[in-house]
């Protein structure tokens, strides 16, 4: 339930019809021109009289303009907090109480001006026109040449930008927000069970659609699985790869093929993710069906004839496979940055000893490096398990429990993708389990992330 | 070991430690072969990522090429009464089941757009309404009388939930019950309503409408025939027409010499997509000269079809223009707006070590929590329009917000302190020194960043699906607020598809892609190669 039957949301309506909005600021924006204008105009004014303003005259402008502007400005950001932390508030306890008696939902109905969605959008619309329209005269009156017009006007310029720099955090936090509400939605319901969740080894999600919602298994083990089988996969293809094309770049190539070498691997990292699925599913799979077929026959041939070696048409290889080399770039650059950040006196050293260049690599530098490389890993497993396309498209969405990798495995993004992208109403416990995923891959991605960022600042700190 | 030489100048004597001079030859010989190997190792794995790309490339154009020509029959074409009811009839017999369904409907989307007749109380409706015009749906929803209504010329009337056959009823529907009241009509009338886009896009294409809708459609068998119930065009007499027409899907994958196509090398002849006698039809009219492989000049101005030879680029192209465009007006000035804040402005206390956190992790998220971020906050309590450009470009802006901030924050940084000091000197601002020194010599690195961060946004896809931005469009969105699709989006759509001819297209669109990304790369590169100053 989590209250997804709040009324009407009041954004919609406000820029519902958009052209009469956008008629509206643009005439504020053209009052605003206007009194930058006229500031300006009045400053100049004032150097012709001999005076000697404490500001040049577009700040004078500016001035006009961040005072007809601040107070509505302030408005809106205020009217917002509150309708919208009104809604954050009701649906937050609408997450908590009880889904069967429905009290939240009258909780939330009853901030009925919510319901009227023309209020904010329309009113606060027209605001932005006669408010500074009003307040124009009486910031004109304050062009003097003693006021310090710098002041306020920087002082709104970094109100602007603090704002702009705080909606990467807000954006962190709805992201959170978003997943551990609607999670606690799902873990409160009646048909789901935590440790079942966690441990269950059955998914089976569909039943809650068809009504059998007792019938409905939701232990997330097997999807768990089969992403770590295919991160595993795509970690056998990319690391050595991608370690050995770093090695390749910073030890043994030239500046001329490094030119070359370095943008081609830049072009495997360029690739949309949907293309390598496309790739996958397309190409790369009826060849591994087919290769499969081919080595069955061939070994019968010989005379094993119980031997039988069959693929589906989507399986853990190719998803992994390709994974692997979509990543090889991305492991390739952050070794290749590491490996040139190893100090020259190291590998002068190792070669005075008589060292082969095989040998103060593998001796010297990689281990010098390991730390970075071991950050650029965590980070490469992070970017898989958070890889959605090329499973969707090419491993399939049968949650089973297998070490084969020619058979079907799905995984955690896969079944995010399948649960939201139905027909389902928003209380369905299917719908909801797919926040309840995105959580678990939130914590993984974040915690790799986290460790790979202590382990690199380490690495730093040694050589830096 | 023990006994180690008294005077390390005389070599007479035979090391202990380096017992047999041919032992360490050959030990010598194994470490530069252990080098070689390794080297090898090290130019293999370029070498691998090298291969894989000349396969990949070559594999997707291989793909992709074919399907830049597009089969033409030559054949008459009749317009005429009889045409509209039963569009099959407007061609010839013998051509008839090569002809592309999607021509054959266009005809039949000659005569109307789809319109569902509705008892309306108007009595009901015109007091609701007086004046100021039914706007809003639900209003008209209380004004129908009864539960019970017609759908298209079916005589007997259905059970249809009243308010599922509304959720038919389009804008310009309602706009006819106000005319009808306006022209002084009372009572309860049979009115004509313009259908939704949706319901017309199921009639003309068998897609558009919601699972739930289109079970409710199908299971009342309504499908066939609301399709009569276009209005008729007049064509007088009937006009015939030579025109070279689309050729069906399996035919033009005949004649691309496809085996999976040919009914002669079909495993199972009875399944396949043509029978022997139309292969035989089609090799004798390609002899004819009146099949041709002309140029596909549909797949890029044509909307989505669910005919593969019919279906195009253009609105997922459009959609793709939108939805960047809204990424470039929101990402780009919040994050230079950011990453001034945090180079130029920002004090070293708590707040700003949490933006700069957040930043970091931001650009770890997963992108899929980005589209799970906008459904459940811009679509669910926003209430941003689901599956448009503007649900899309915000979702996508959020995520590029890292990467333009990271590349604008080292663009800013790479601009040296003596020339900030010379402008403070100056007695400029902090603001003045930004605008007017620090950010011009900045902008072609932080133009290089968004490019790059564009053309990322440009080919993501998860996110998108879960907002819903893979919605089928058969024309181009005419607003950011209207269903649209993106490049992406549809190559997983058609990927979907298990048609051949959809899979050659996607391919196509895929080329169109990188394509359009190695440009836009490249501008990249290029522009930090021209402006780019190195202090």
């Amino acid at each position: 339930m989590a209250g997804w039957t709040l009324p009407a949301p009041p954004l919609t309506l406000a820029i519902g019809n958009g052209w009469t909005g956008l008629a509206l600021l643009a005439a504020a924006v053209a009052v605003g021109i206007v009194g930058f204008r006229l500031g300006r105009a009045r400053a100049i004014a004032l150097i012709d009289a001999g005076k000697q303003p404490l500001a040049t005259p577009d700040y004078y402008g500016w001035y006009v303009v961040a005072w007809a502007f601040l107070p509505i400005t302030l408005l809106t950001a205020a009217v917002g907090l509150f309708v919208y932390g009104g809604l954050i508030v009701a649906r937050t306890t609408a997450a908590f109480i009880d889904a069967d008696t429905g009290s939240a939902i009258e909780a939330v109905t009853s901030l009925s001006f919510l319901g009227d969605a023309a209020w904010p959008g329309w009113t606060l619309l027209a605001a932005w026109l006669v408010v500074p329209a009003l307040l124009l005269p009486i910031a004109l009156g304050r062009v003097r040449p003693e006021v310090q017009a710098r002041y306020l006007v920087e002082r709104c310029i970094y109100g602007v930008l603090l704002t702009a720099a705080s909606i990467s955090v807000v954006t962190t936090a709805a992201i959170a927000a978003s997943v551990v509400f609607e999670s606690l939605a799902f873990f409160t319901h009646p048909a789901v069970d935590l440790a079942d969740f966690l441990f269950g080894t059955t998914w089976n999600p569909g039943a809650s659609f068809t009504g059998d919602a007792d019938k409905a298994r939701f232990g997330a083990v097997p999807l768990f699985f089969g992403t770590l089988m295919i991160t595993a996969i795509a970690m056998v293809v990319a690391v050595p790869t991608g370690v050995f094309a770093a090695v390749f770049l910073a030890e043994y190539a030239s500046l001329p093929i490094r030119r070359v070498a370095k943008p081609m691997l830049e072009i495997l990292a360029g690739i949309p993710t949907v293309v390598y699925g496309f790739f996958a599913a397309v190409t790369v799979a009826p060849l591994v069906v087919a290769t499969t077929d081919a080595i069955t026959a061939a070994v019968q041939a010989i005379g094993w004839s119980s031997f039988e070696l069959t693929a589906s048409f989507e399986n853990a290889l190719t998803a992994g496979g390709i994974m692997g080399v979509m990543i090889i770039p991305f492991m390739s650059s952050l070794s290749d940055d590491v490996i040139s950040a190893v100090p020259q006196a190291l590998r002068r050293g190792a070669y005075a000893m008589g060292a082969t260049r095989a040998e103060c690599i593998t001796r010297v530098v990689l281990p010098a490096a390991l730390p970075g490389i071991v950050s650029a890993f965590l980070l490469a497993i992070s970017r898989a398990i958070g890889e959605t396309m090329i499973v969707v498209m090419a491993a399939g969405l049968n949650p089973s429990i297998t070490i084969n990798p020619l058979e079907q495995v799905t995984t955690v993004t896969v079944h995010i993708v399948n649960n939201l992208t139905g027909d389902l109403a928003f209380d369905n416990p299917q719908t909801l389990s797919a926040f309840s995923l995105g959580l678990v891959l939130l914590v993984m991605t974040l915690g790799l992330n986290v460790v790979s960022a202590v382990i690199i600042r380490r690495f730093k700190a040694q050589y830096e | 070991m023990t006994t180690a030489p008294s005077n390390p100048l005389a070599n007479d004597r035979p090391d202990p430690r380096r017992p047999n001079p041919a032992a360490e030859l050959a030990r010598l010989g194994r470490r530069r072969l252990r080098d070689q190997a390794f080297y090898g190792a090290t130019l293999g794995a370029i070498g691998l990522a090298a291969m894989f790309i000349v396969v990949f490339l070559g594999n997707l154009i291989a793909q992709g090429v074919p399907a830049l020509r597009q089969a033409q029959l030559q054949t008459t074409v009749t317009y005429s009464p009889q045409t509209v009811n039963d569009a099959q009839l407007a061609f010839p017999e013998d051509v008839r089941d090569l002809v592309s369904r999607e021509r054959v409907r266009e005809i039949a989307r000659q005569a109307s757009r789809v319109r569902i007749q509705l008892p309306v109380d108007l009595d009901a409706a015109a007091q609701r309404r007086p004046r100021a015009g039914l706007t809003d749906t639900t209003l008209a929803l209380d004004d129908f009388p009864a539960a019970f209504v017609r759908l298209g010329r079916i005589t007997e009337p259905v059970a249809i939930p009243r308010d599922a056959v509304l959720r038919f009823v389009g804008r310009p529907g309602l706009d006819d019950i106000q005319r009808a009241i306006d022209n002084g009509q009372t009572g309860t009338a049979p009115l004509w309503l313009w259908a939704t886009d949706a319901l017309s896009a199921y009639v003309q294409f068998g897609e558009g409408l919601s699972e739930t809708d289109r079970a409710l459609v199908a299971s009342l068998e309504q499908a066939r025939k609301v399709e009569q119930a276009f209005n008729t065009l007049d064509y007088g007499t009937g006009v015939t027409a030579t025109e070279w027409v689309l050729l069906d899907d399996d035919a033009d994958q005949y004649l691309k010499g496809y085996d999976r196509a040919d009914p002669r090398t079909y495993p199972d002849p009875a399944n396949a997509p043509l029978s022997l006698a139309q292969a035989d039809r089609i090799d004798d009219l390609l002899a004819e000269g009146r099949i041709r492989l002309a140029l596909n000049t549909g797949f890029f101005i044509n909307g989505d079809s669910n005919q593969p030879e019919a279906a195009g680029v253009w609105p997922a192209v459009w959609g793709s223009v939108m939805v960047l465009t809204i990424v470039f007006c929101l990402a780009v000035p919040i994050g230079v707006l950011t990453s001034i804040y945090l180079e130029e402005f920002a004090p070293d206390n708590w707040l700003t070590r949490t933006i700069e956190v957040n930043i970091n992790n931001l650009a770890a998220v997963p992108s899929i929590l980005f589209g799970v971020l906008g459904l459940a906050a811009l679509i669910n309590f926003i209430g941003m329009p689901r599956s448009s450009a503007l649900v899309g470009g915000a979702t996508l802006s959020l995520m590029t917000l890292p990467v333009v901030i990271i590349s604008s924050r080292a663009a800013l940084r790479a601009v040296p302190d003596s020339i900030r000091r010379a402008a403070y000197a100056m007695g400029a601002t902090r603001w003045q020194v930004v605008t007017h020194h620090v950010l011009p010599l900045a902008i072609p690195g932080i133009m290089t960043g968004s490019i790059i961060g564009i053309a990322q946004a440009m080919g993501e896809t998860a996110p998108l699906i879960i907002i819903g931005l893979i919605a089928f469009v058969p024309d181009a969105a005419s607003s950011a607020l209207d269903p649209t699709t993106v490049m992406p989006a549809q190559v997983f759509n058609w990927w979907g598809n298990s048609q051949p001819a959809f899979t050659e297209r996607a391919a196509l669109m895929i080329l169109l892609l990188l394509a359009v990304l190695f440009v836009l790369n490249g501008v990249a590169v290029f522009i930090r190669a021209k402006f780019e100053k190195q202090w």
